[in-house]
């Protein structure tokens, strides 16, 4: 069975819902635990990153997709039932990442059942 | 204290040109420098979406060819500005939407506008073809980051009636003191209908796919609906109003997350992409008719 994966890059703000919902590894935890697909978490600071209360500065023009300052969430999975309900879970929390590069690092046929779910339910429309 | 009015409108001493003048002389009275610019007169060509603008911080590749960049340094010389702009079919004149979509040069310039103060004006023929009657004016004036203090929909029909008008006149003319007001004292409170969106003030509300959440579209603020003894009620957390879209922190994040990062990936994709558009290229010549017709 193919392994599907699919990464899910989130920057800083994007999963703002209603109220703000920062990514939480126990949720994510607790979806793979009931989907059965395996859930990991990555956090990325650039290097060149400040923060000061909630301003945040970073150059990103010329850093790659990777070094930019982001929360990447990889789902894998054999099974695609599983895979799927595993990213509906995490689009229901925190939304599909805004952009196309949000899903790079995905494996093709990932990225292509994720952009189903995107057309299905994103959380943006 | 100087006060620009913007007319965006072709028709020469129409509804639009009367009433942001008569804003003007009030603001004059008021003791602000005027001055007046037809957006119109000047040519806004079309972006032509090639970003380099954006990605490197050129100045745009129409700057010497139309009038958008003249446009804007013009507005940088004022402290505040009565926009307006005639409501035609459901929205206001094609010239302020022409003038948005040139305002990515912003990415790489920032805007001289922020925390400056506006307000609106929009004359109309028709009552309830008004619906997004100021959408565009209310995003190119809090794209620029300005403050909105007013937005007034003025009734009228025939072609210079406000010129007669005193009902009309007495709006446009409140229009023009408070923009001088809020120059003079910093005071940018808003003036106008309250309307939804606690931040631009629209009604134009977006519900949800979940068929649970309300957006408004323009400011990208989310909340919930609730029905209190008949009367429909929108509720945003307070915690999103300064995360709406048009703020400085949230336009920042934007550029930074989501628009310059996409540089790295057009450089990695393109490679493949110049084999894979081939194809459509040799499909059917779309500008085989180009010039025929002006």
């Amino acid at each position: 069975m193919e392994e599907l994966i699919a990464v899910l890059r989130y920057f800083p703000l994007d999963p703002v819902t209603n109220p703000p919902n920062p990514i939480r590894k126990a949720d994510l935890d607790k979806i793979a635990r009931e989907t059965g697909a395996s859930i990991s978490l990555d956090t990325v600071i650039n290097k060149d990153r400040t923060v000061n209360g909630d301003v945040i500065r970073e150059e990103t023009m010329n850093s790659t997709i990777e070094e930019v300052s982001q929360e990447a969430i990889t789902v894998s999975c054999g099974d695609e039932t599983a895979f799927r309900s595993a990213v509906r879970a995490l689009f229901k929390l925190y939304r599909a990442p805004r952009t196309v590069f949000g899903f790079w690092g995905s494996s093709l046929r990932g990225r292509e059942i994720v952009y189903r779910l995107c057309d299905e339910y994103d959380g943006w429309y | 204290m100087k006060i620009l009015g913007i007319v965006g409108s072709c028709r020469k001493l129409g509804n639009t040109e009367i009433l942001v003048k008569e804003a003007l002389m009030a603001a004059r009275e008021e003791g602000a420098e005027v001055d007046i610019v037809r957006w119109t007169n000047y040519e806004i060509l079309p972006c032509e979406g090639d970003a380099v603008c954006m990605f490197l911080g050129k100045d745009c590749e129409h700057k010497e060819r139309d009038g958008h960049d003249y446009l804007l340094n013009m507005m940088y010389e004022f402290d505040g500005v009565v926009l307006g702009a005639p409501c035609y079919i459901l929205e206001v004149e094609a010239v302020v939407k022409q003038f948005i979509d040139r305002l990515f040069i912003l990415s790489s310039r920032p805007s001289k506008m922020i925390g400056k103060p506006a307000a609106i004006i929009v004359p109309y023929a028709t009552r309830g073809w008004t619906s997004y009657a100021f959408l565009q004016p209310t995003i190119v004036l809090h794209f620029l980051g300005m403050h909105i203090i007013d937005k007034q929909l003025i009734h009228i029909q025939a072609m210079s009636e406000t010129a007669g008008d005193s009902l009309a006149q007495e709006k446009a003319r409140r229009i023009g003191k408070e923009v001088t007001y809020a120059v003079r004292t910093g005071d940018h409170s808003y003036k106008g209908d309250p309307g939804i969106c606690p931040v631009c003030h629209e009604r134009n509300i977006r519900i949800m796919s979940d068929n649970r959440t309300i957006e408004c579209g323009i400011c990208a603020i989310r909340g919930r609906l609730s029905v209190v003894d008949g009367e429909i009620r929108a509720e945003f957390p307070q915690e999103q109003l300064p995360w709406h879209r048009f703020a400085p922190e949230s336009l920042y994040r934007h550029s930074t997350y989501e628009i310059k990062p996409s540089k790295d990936y057009f450089i990695r994709k393109w490679p493949s992409l110049k084999q894979e558009r081939a194809k459509y290229k040799e499909f059917l010549d779309i500008d085989r008719r180009a010039g025929e017709v002006r």
